[in-house]
């Protein structure tokens, strides 16, 4: 049986329909994974033909970061717009330029074990591997790794509530890694 | 694949007023972190309708008591014709929500989470007999945990709702013995 090398932390889904600050909020979050540590990818921008219902956007962020020669973080974000429209609102008696949009955020992220393949491929380094994340690193990988991973993860996950300005934005968990 | 046992099946607190959502939403997040519970987000949703704002949270953190057994509670709440409203109190301006809350409450005991004693059938047959017979004790006490800790989240929430007039347990188990008669 392969060793498991990749240990997937739970979805985590944001859907919003109403005015926010696309620009703004696109940048933050952007500069929030960068700043974290993580080398950022865009992996994929669609902009659709705009109909007269709005604009359809496809955006798949990837972001990766190297923990320890063994463990890599992973966090994928998946932002799905539709009906994406302009607005010019003026707030503080300046003009300010929002959007009108439904937004799906789908954000998960995964640990990557041994992902400079030391165990090599022969059966009895995968039987290794196995038993080295089984027995040796398991109580490391719960409690530390996983755990870092999954809460870095949910930060990011609340400051794209914040910059919604959702009603259920608050995080009791945010001093957690 | 992990056994879950069903320990609260759909409890319902259904409340129509004045609240205040977001202390509401922090609330139970403090309340959950407070018990030891990890969080786990899975819906988050939030639109702007003409009658209000309709929100929809689905939440369902755990606790692993053991490495055999975890507590799993899924709460689902579903606010509708939320708006904001001012009122005063103690002579101050307060902003509040008016709206309609529908909270259901669901709670598992979740064994054998990491799948150890499911790789063989002698495994799975060997779990059977001792949670049947030997561990019995224990997996009560389990049963119990969760439904205290969702009783007492019903309550605090009645609480924080006003609805302390209806408080008590929400939800028991059935007693083992027949009364007799």
């Amino acid at each position: 049986m392969a060793p498991i090398n990749d240990v997937p932390t739970n979805t985590l889904i944001v859907k919003y329909n109403g005015i926010f600050d696309f620009d703004e909020m696109y940048h933050v979050l952007q500069n929030w994974i960068k700043d974290q540590g993580f080398w950022f990818e865009e992996r994929t921008y669609k902009a659709k033909v705009p109909s007269a219902a709005g604009a359809e956007h496809d955006i798949i962020w990837d972001g990766w970061r190297k923990v320890t020669p063994y463990v890599k973080y992973w966090i994928y974000v998946k932002w799905k717009l539709w009906d994406l429209k302009e607005l010019e609102v003026v707030k503080d008696g300046k003009k300010k330029k929002l959007y009108k949009s439904r937004v799906r955020l789908v954000i998960h992220g995964k640990v990557e074990l041994d992902w400079t393949k030391r165990f090599g491929g022969s059966k009895f380094a995968q039987a290794l591997a196995e038993f080295y994340n089984k027995f040796i690193v398991k109580k490391n990988l719960e409690n530390v790794w996983w755990d870092e991973c999954y809460y870095r993860i949910f930060k990011f996950h609340a400051l794209a509530k914040e910059m919604f300005d959702m009603q259920a934005k608050d995080n009791a968990y945010y001093d957690v890694w | 694949m992990a056994e879950r046992e069903v320990i609260v099946d759909k409890m319902r607190i259904t409340y129509e007023g004045l609240f205040d959502v977001k202390e509401f939403y922090k609330f139970i997040d403090v309340w959950f972190r407070e018990k030891g519970y990890d969080k786990k987000d899975v819906k988050n949703i939030e639109k702007v309708t003409p009658e209000g704002k309709y929100i929809e949270l689905e939440l369902e953190p755990w606790k692993k008591i053991t490495d055999y057994a975890k507590n799993v509670i899924k709460l689902r709440i579903f606010m509708t014709d939320i708006k904001e409203v001012e009122v005063e109190q103690d002579n101050k301006k307060v902003k509040l929500n008016q709206g309609k809350v529908h909270m259901v409450f669901d709670a598992f005991l979740e064994t054998d989470y990491e799948n150890r004693w499911e790789m063989k059938p002698t495994f799975f047959f060997i779990k059977t007999i001792f949670d049947r017979f030997f561990y019995k004790p224990y997996t009560s006490g389990y049963q119990a945990n969760v439904l205290n800790d969702v009783n007492q989240l019903a309550a605090n929430v009645k609480a924080f709702l006003n609805l302390y007039r209806y408080s008590g347990i929400s939800w028991s188990a059935p007693g083992t013995t027949f009364p007799k008669q």
